[in-house]
């Protein structure tokens, strides 16, 4: 019978990279990204005098969706994000006032964004899991052939 | 062999780019309203142009609308014009223009109404237009990454 650890090893690094590939930005995006916004977010609000300077660039950090937030697939908890970003795009294009009511939008995409990198770092555990059960079936096809 | 894989890179990131944003192909919504003035008849003519991009905002978008009658010969040409459509922006194409009174009833028939229907001074009739009969054509404009924009906007 032919051996198939050369089709086990594949599998293997075909997963490791797949987690390597979806744990990297998504780990950036968690420990980077939204904890930058967090920041902005809570400076602008905890300050006596409101700063939308603040809120300002929190938003435009958290408007690039990273690869799993997806700001494009409106799912039915995802809609309100479509008209987070009409709203806040064009009264930041337009220069109207930022107001301390605005937060929650930022709010709600931080979510979103955190939500992404959840996803993200969840489907690296699970490429590595997988990962590791093709490594096994590699050494124990290598035992056995011996 | 070093020339070839720079050629299907350069294809690839061409190709690429050229994906990350979506063109509107047609209108949305177009519509037609009539009006009988003094000195003849007036049309409105009003539809959507939709940026579905969710990343990357329109600059200088130009193109041509053409309307066309039943035996898709153009009866009209509406040129468009916008500075910016951000990103899951609707821009609104609005043109009025009159109308002679031997071409009314042309128009009339695109939206499915009478000249009997207009017999008043300032009585008007409006409907939607076949989308099959208004084009959208030579779109020129270049995108804009959101943030980049929002960047250069910020005070």
């Amino acid at each position: 019978m032919k051996s198939d650890r050369k089709i086990y090893a594949a599998f293997t690094m075909v997963f490791l990279l797949a987690g390597i590939l979806a744990l990297v930005p998504s780990a950036y995006s968690a420990l980077c990204t939204e904890k930058k916004a967090e920041t902005l977010l809570s400076d602008a609000q905890s300050t006596a005098e409101f700063d939308s300077g603040k809120l300002t660039e929190a938003y435009i950090l958290l408007r690039n969706p990273g690869i799993f937030a997806g700001y494009e697939n409106f799912d039915s908890e995802g809609i309100a994000v479509k008209n987070t970003l009409r709203y806040m795009d064009s009264k930041i294009f337009t220069g109207s006032p930022i107001k301390e009511s605005d937060g929650v939008y930022v709010k709600l995409l931080l979510e979103r964004r955190g939500a992404g990198s959840n996803l993200g770092i969840k489907s690296a555990v699970f490429s590595f899991i997988l990962s590791i059960l093709g490594f096994s079936a590699m050494k124990l096809e290598r035992k056995h052939d011996s | 062999m070093t020339r070839l894989s720079v050629s299907i890179c350069t294809f690839l990131l061409i190709i690429s780019a050229l994906s990350c944003s979506r063109m509107p192909e047609s209108v949305i919504s177009p519509s037609l309203s009539i009006e009988k003035s003094d000195n003849g008849f007036t049309g409105n003519f009003t539809a959507g142009l939709h940026n579905e991009n969710p990343q990357r905002a329109f600059e200088k978008f130009r193109a041509r609308i053409s309307i066309l009658d039943e035996k898709n010969s153009i009866i009209m040409e509406i040129p468009v014009n916008f500075e910016t459509v951000l990103p899951f922006e609707t821009a609104v194409v609005q043109k009025k223009f009159s109308i002679k009174n031997e071409k009314c009833g042309e128009f009339l028939r695109l939206i499915h109404r009478k000249e009997s229907e207009l017999t008043e001074t300032n009585s008007s009739v409006n409907g939607f237009l076949d989308s099959r009969k208004v084009l959208l054509k030579d779109v020129q404009t270049h995108t804009v990454a959101i943030t980049k924009l929002l960047e250069s906007r910020r005070k």
